[in-house]
């Protein structure tokens, strides 16, 4: 029975003597701190560089800007649309759910060496690449972290506010809202799009003193079978163009606060 | 050599199982007449041993009756052989007197290494749910006698070889008299005694169709353990290993007091296995095992045991991967389940198992002959493993085939992501801190009519990923008696009586909200896809939209329950030249699910208790061995048996409905084989040829397909397989110490007619296929090499030290292919006499490889140094070197992705994942015994 104890004893502290896996996890920080990062180049001047075709980008240059819009609805697929003081201009990425790492309102720190500027329709874009068949390549998830760097957030973005008659090339890819306006007469009351067979649908805008505008509405998008307002009141909107003609696309429902009495 | 003879006496308890005898006599050396320490008495060819104690006495129990040749091993002495007729309760084979001269050292000592534990086990949360454990015997029982059954189960055991090419259900294991094989996967849950080899020498393991007396008999074999207290050497064993494999260090202490005054006999054993990294990047082990059993003998005739076992054992995972990916990292061992975290590296795929089993054995000699002996077990587990599982995000693991240079179409971006992949390690691992920033930036949502109840809602942050547990909780019991009665001197007869009864709880339950609030219980797929309905979103409809903390159950819920009951006979008869025998065997399974939780998309499906399924079962057994005379024979065996569906097979998706398979039937399986024995003292040669066919089984393996971000069910019905090939096992004592072995396992293992499947999701009602054909008629069986050959040498010191070095080959192994590409659907469209339908279509086999090995081991008896001390003391050294040659290049497993490119019908879109085995490693044990 001594020897029973005594072989017990010395195997408890032989094991106490080995190393113990440790395996609980601290919550690391959290993150969104702005890195220490020189800025040295605008959304402006970059897109002053396009000249008609491709563009890449070979100079050390670093721009920032904040998320307007990111893909949660799905009304933005694959591309994030981001602003700074002096423009906007869309992302393009290859990845889905965006939105958890790169949310509206986040503001990001992009190293511009090495992508390229390209045209979509008339509307600039930053692309990784143009593929063999003329499309533009995104970013791929391996490269996010090279040329995205992930700033603080939130810093909400004030929408500017302009009539439908003010919105120009200078807003292209911008967050406006425009007041007073109303989904015109056989586009109120409808489904934005149609959320069953993911088909996208062109519905008209108009405003009291007769302008109007695209408002382009994806398929895709979780609001797509919801029902346009029927009332008459404002719009948080992406302004854009697509061949010259110009469009706004909503980001999610909670854009839109139509519910004042029409003007038609 | 003169024998004297001298009638011994003593208070040996005889403990049967059968009409069996107990084995007496005594060892002196023939020159100094002073008795024989440390001898090794034994019956060649079985498993029955003695190693006397300084008195010299040795006493073999439970031998059945038989011929037998007996053997004396002793150091520095000749080895002693005799042939030996046992056919009374106790046979007296006097004193025997040893000459000097050469020796053969038992190898006593083997390494630890059981078939599962020592290979990367394959991610199961995202990948295969069945077939991580397909060994049939695992390699705790390398220190079998037979150096087939040695050689297959331990040195094979890097190539994952099966014995016959059969999967683990057709070996039984029985621990103390109490079957043990786990009712639902019908397989021997080797992990749930790992670290405790040293209470586990006392084994029988067969291969093959002969009768034996404890157990009617699987279509492979069957492997018998006794840790019963009295059984145990009496010593004191502590032993430390440091090897490189699962883990990296190992601590055990054993103590067994043997047969002591009033009958009683106590053995404890102790062992910790752990390693902060083990082979593989990422992974980790700690394990702990403990081992009790008290014994009581009445008299001569009955005693019982008691015994407790458990292995609470923690390890971190790893998956399968590409190639692509193998090269990015410049390792073939790259593991895609770890990422940093805070200065550690965090593993996503914890297995945490936990199994203690408690035997009652009553063993009664009930006259002269025939014997009962009764056992009785019930144990309670708890397994889980863990995994990530996330919602409107994206696939955490680093690689997702989407985020490979292999995915990108623009070949200067594809080779600047080339490069950033080989460059940066976080690329190629999880991204814990990613996972953190998700479910902290952005994440606030409401969440409305929790618990279903209107106006009731929470708001907060709702994580994106979690780690989430998936759990198995059961309840076991077992009873098995068995009666052996030597009705003649010809005839005996055996008759058993079993019965086992299961219960399995299985769910998910949340480990970590990763720096979120609140998860939900929500089917987010069937959100998507079923936006209209809030009820077809829901894990449970009797609690829809629950929010989840830390601890909670969710996903799915529901329990196994399956009962089996047997009956058998055998009939056993002896003659001179001529043994044959029958058995029969009747018995019924009944299984059922319960399901807790009341599945949205299968509501009238999925809660409370499924049908009763109910199988009638029976078996035929026989065989007939022919006695050349006592050093050879030759045997058939035959076998032809029905068989229940194992439960995890016959349900289509178990976690969510309670839809069967269809045709749900018993599989049935005709198996003979016939062989050769020749035992000499210095030569042993095994030989036999074996078939089998397996026809009408169900299989279900799920995949998680990280697409359509459920489990894909395949469940295919009409298998039928059949295996075919030889054995060859040949252990040479060549000359004074130096010895060969050779063994060989070749066959042709292959499906030989095409069954149907049908592919289900977990969370969408609409089946993925409906029955299909799977043309794989004559494919190969895959996970199993089906040419295994070693080629060994040794040599054996009277100095007490041993070397010996093995030369392996393996080859005809094959890939897991998806039966999917296998239909018409698979080839729809694609040109009959193309590569392409090729490449689709063919089974992937994989390179033939070469490996070698080196054991050598030393004892050293501290009383020849030091005379004079009471106690007998000894150190054990013990040094392996598995693949000496570190070849890395040795593909040990994999499996075609169920993802296919049914769009250009590429099946290199998604490339196999694969799993390479161990480079060189090693393994050194030293022990230290007192007794």
């Amino acid at each position: 029975m001594n020897k029973l104890i005594l072989s017990l004893v010395a195997f408890f502290l032989l094991a106490g003597v080995s190393s113990c896996i440790k395996q609980k996890f601290d919550a690391p920080p959290v993150g969104g701190q702005d890195p220490n990062v020189v800025v040295n180049f605008s959304i402006d001047s970059l897109q002053k560089r396009y000249t008609g075709q491709p563009y890449l980008i070979t100079d050390k240059l670093i721009v920032q800007a904040i998320v307007i819009a990111d893909d949660k609805s799905g009304s933005f697929f694959k591309q994030l649309v981001v602003q700074d003081s002096t423009a906007g201009i869309t992302l393009l990425m290859d990845a889905s759910n965006l939105y958890t790492a790169y949310p509206v309102g986040r503001r990001l720190f992009i190293n511009l060496q090495g992508l390229f500027i390209v045209s979509y329709k008339g509307t600039p874009q930053l692309a990784a690449g143009v593929n063999p068949d003329g499309t533009f390549a995104g970013l791929p998830p391996a490269l996010f972290d090279q040329f995205i760097v992930k700033g603080s957030f939130p810093h909400p973005v004030a929408p500017k506010m302009l009539h439908i008659y003010q919105l120009n090339n200078k807003q292209i890819d911008e967050l406006v809202e425009i007041d007073d306006v109303e989904f015109a007469s056989g586009f109120q009351g409808q489904s934005y799009a149609d959320g069953f067979n993911k088909i996208s649908k062109s519905t008209t805008i108009e405003d009291c003193f007769g302008s109007n505008i695209v408002s382009y509405n994806s398929g895709y998008a979780d609001f797509a079978n919801s029902l346009t307002p029927t009332g008459n009141g404002k719009l948080v909107c992406i302004y854009s163009t697509y061949n010259g003609t110009p469009q706004i696309q909503i980001r999610d429902v909670t854009d839109v606060n139509m519910t004042g009495p029409r003007c038609h | 050599m003169k024998i004297f003879f001298t009638l011994f006496l003593g208070c040996i308890f005889v403990v049967s199982f059968a009409q069996t005898s107990t084995v007496k006599g005594l060892v002196k050396d023939e020159i100094t007449q002073k008795t024989l320490d440390k001898a090794v008495v034994r019956l060649t060819g079985t498993t029955f041993t003695y190693t006397t104690a300084a008195d010299g006495l040795f006493a073999i129990t439970n031998v059945p009756y038989g011929r037998y040749t007996f053997e004396v091993v002793a150091d520095g002495h000749v080895t002693y052989s005799q042939p030996v007729d046992i056919s009374l309760p106790e046979t007296i084979i006097g004193a025997i007197g040893m000459p000097e001269g050469q020796l053969e050292t038992i190898k006593l000592e083997t390494e630890e290494k059981t078939a599962v534990e020592s290979l990367p086990t394959v991610s199961l949360s995202e990948t295969e749910i069945s077939d991580a454990s397909e060994e049939s015997v695992s390699s705790a029982l390398g220190s079998s006698r037979d150096i087939f059954i040695s050689t297959a189960s331990y040195t094979w055991s890097e190539a994952r070889f099966r014995i016959r090419g059969y999967n683990a259900v057709n070996f039984y294991t029985y621990m103390n008299g109490l079957p043990v094989n786990d009712l639902e996967t019908g397989r021997t849950n080797w992990g749930a005694w790992g670290g405790l080899n040293t209470v586990l020498y006392n084994h029988e393991s067969r291969v093959g169709l002969q009768a034996t007396d404890f157990s009617f008999g699987g279509v492979g074999g069957e492997n018998s353990f006794d840790s019963r207290a009295g059984l145990q050497r009496k010593q004191l064993e502590i032993s430390y290993a440091n090897t490189d494999r699962n883990f990296t260090h190992r601590l055990t202490a054993t103590y067994s007091t043997g047969v002591m005054k009033h009958g009683w006999a106590v053995s404890v054993a102790a062992s910790k296995r752990w390693a902060k990294e083990g082979y593989v990047p990422g992974t980790f082990y700690d394990g702990y095992s403990y081992f009790f059993a008290i014994q009581k003998y009445f008299n001569e005739n009955q005693s019982i045991n008691l015994s407790v076992a458990g292995a609470p054992t923690t390890s971190g995972g790893s998956s399968a991967s590409t190639q692509e990916m193998y090269n990015l990292a410049g390792s073939n061992y790259y593991n895609p389940d770890w990422g940093w975290q805070n200065g550690q590296k965090r593993n996503s795929v914890v297995s945490k198992a936990h199994e203690p089993l408690f035997i009652l054995t009553h063993d009664w000699k009930i006259n002269n002959k025939s014997s009962l002996v009764t056992a009785a077990g019930f144990s309670f587990s708890q397994k889980s493993r863990s995994g990530i599982d996330w919602n409107n995000a994206s696939n955490p693991k680093p690689d997702y085939y989407a985020y490979l240079p292999s995915y990108i179409k623009d070949s200067t971006i594809k080779a600047v992501a080339q490069t950033e992949f080989r460059n940066n390690e976080n690329l190629r691992q999880i991204n814990w801190a990613g996972l953190y920033d998700a479910n902290r930036v952005a994440n606030n949502e409401t969440i409305d009519s929790v618990d279903g109840v209107a106006g009731k809602s929470v708001t907060g942050r709702r994580s994106h990923y979690i780690v989430d547990d998936a759990v198995q909780a059961d309840k076991k019991f077992d009873f098995n008696t068995v009666y052996n009665n030597s009705i003649t001197e010809h005839i005996s007869i055996t008759a058993g009586l079993t019965y086992q009864f299961a219960s399995t709880e299985n769910y998910q339950k949340v480990v970590d909200l990763l720096g979120g609030q609140f998860y939900v219980d929500v089917n987010q797929f069937a959100e998507r896809d079923f936006p209209g309905s809030f009820l077809a979103a829901q894990n449970n409809t009797l609690d829809p939209n629950r929010i989840l903390h830390v601890g909670d159950k969710y996903g799915y819920d529901y329990l196994e329950i399956v009962h089996h009951g047997a009956g058998w006979l055998q009939s056993v008869f002896r003659y001179k030249k001529i043994d044959f025998f029958a058995a029969a065997e009747l018995s019924g399974t009944a299984f059922w699910r319960n399901g807790k939780y009341k599945n949205g998309l299968f509501q009238d499906d999925s809660y409370g208790k499924s049908q009763v399924n109910t199988f009638i079962n029976y078996a035929f057994k026989g065989g007939v061995t022919y006695k050349l005379n006592g050093r050879n024979y030759l045997y058939a065996n035959g076998l032809y048996e029905t068989r229940a569906p194992l439960f995890g097979n016959s349900f289509i998706s178990a976690r969510t409905r309670n839809d069967l398979a269809p045709n749900l039937k018993s599989e049935t399986v005709g198996s003979a084989e016939i062989g050769y024995r020749l035992r000499l003292p210095n030569l042993r040669i095994k030989a036999d040829l074996f078939f089998a066919q397996f026809m009408n089984s169900t299989r279900t393996t799920s995949f998680y397909d990280d697409d359509l971000r459920t489990f894909v069910n395949y469940t295919l019905t009409g298998i039928n397989t059949r295996n075919m090939g030889a054995e060859l096992g040949v252990d040479w004592s060549i000359y004074k110490g130096f010895g060969a072995t050779t063994v060989t396992s070749i066959g042709k293992y292959i499906y030989t007619d095409r069954p149907n499947a049908i592919v289900s999701q977990d969370n969408n009602n609409a089946s993925l296929g409906a029955n299909q054909t799977v043309y794989i008629k004559n494919f190969d069986v895959a996970g199993t090499p089906q040419l295994a050959t070693t080629f060994g040498l040794n040599y054996h010191s009277p100095q007490n030290w041993f070397v010996s070095v093995n030369f392996n080959y393996y080859d005809w192994m094959s890939l897991e292919f998806n039966p999917v590409r296998r239909t018409i659907a698979g080839v729809d469209l694609v040109d009959q006499n193309s590569q392409a339908y090729k490449d689709i279509t063919d089974e992937v086999k994989l390179k033939g490889q070469f490996t070698m090995d080196v054991h050598a081991g030393y004892t050293w008896q501290m009383n020849n140094q030091f005379p004079g001390m009471k106690k007998k003391y000894a150190m054990v050294f013990n040094l392996g070197i598995t693949n000496v040659t570190n070849n890395k290049n040795f593909v040990i497993g994999g499996y075609e992705q169920t993802r296919f490119d049914f769009t250009n019908k590429n099946p290199n879109t998604y490339p196999p994942k694969i799993t390479y085995g161990y480079g060189a490693t090693y393994f050194l044990n030293v022990a230290f015994r007192m007794n």
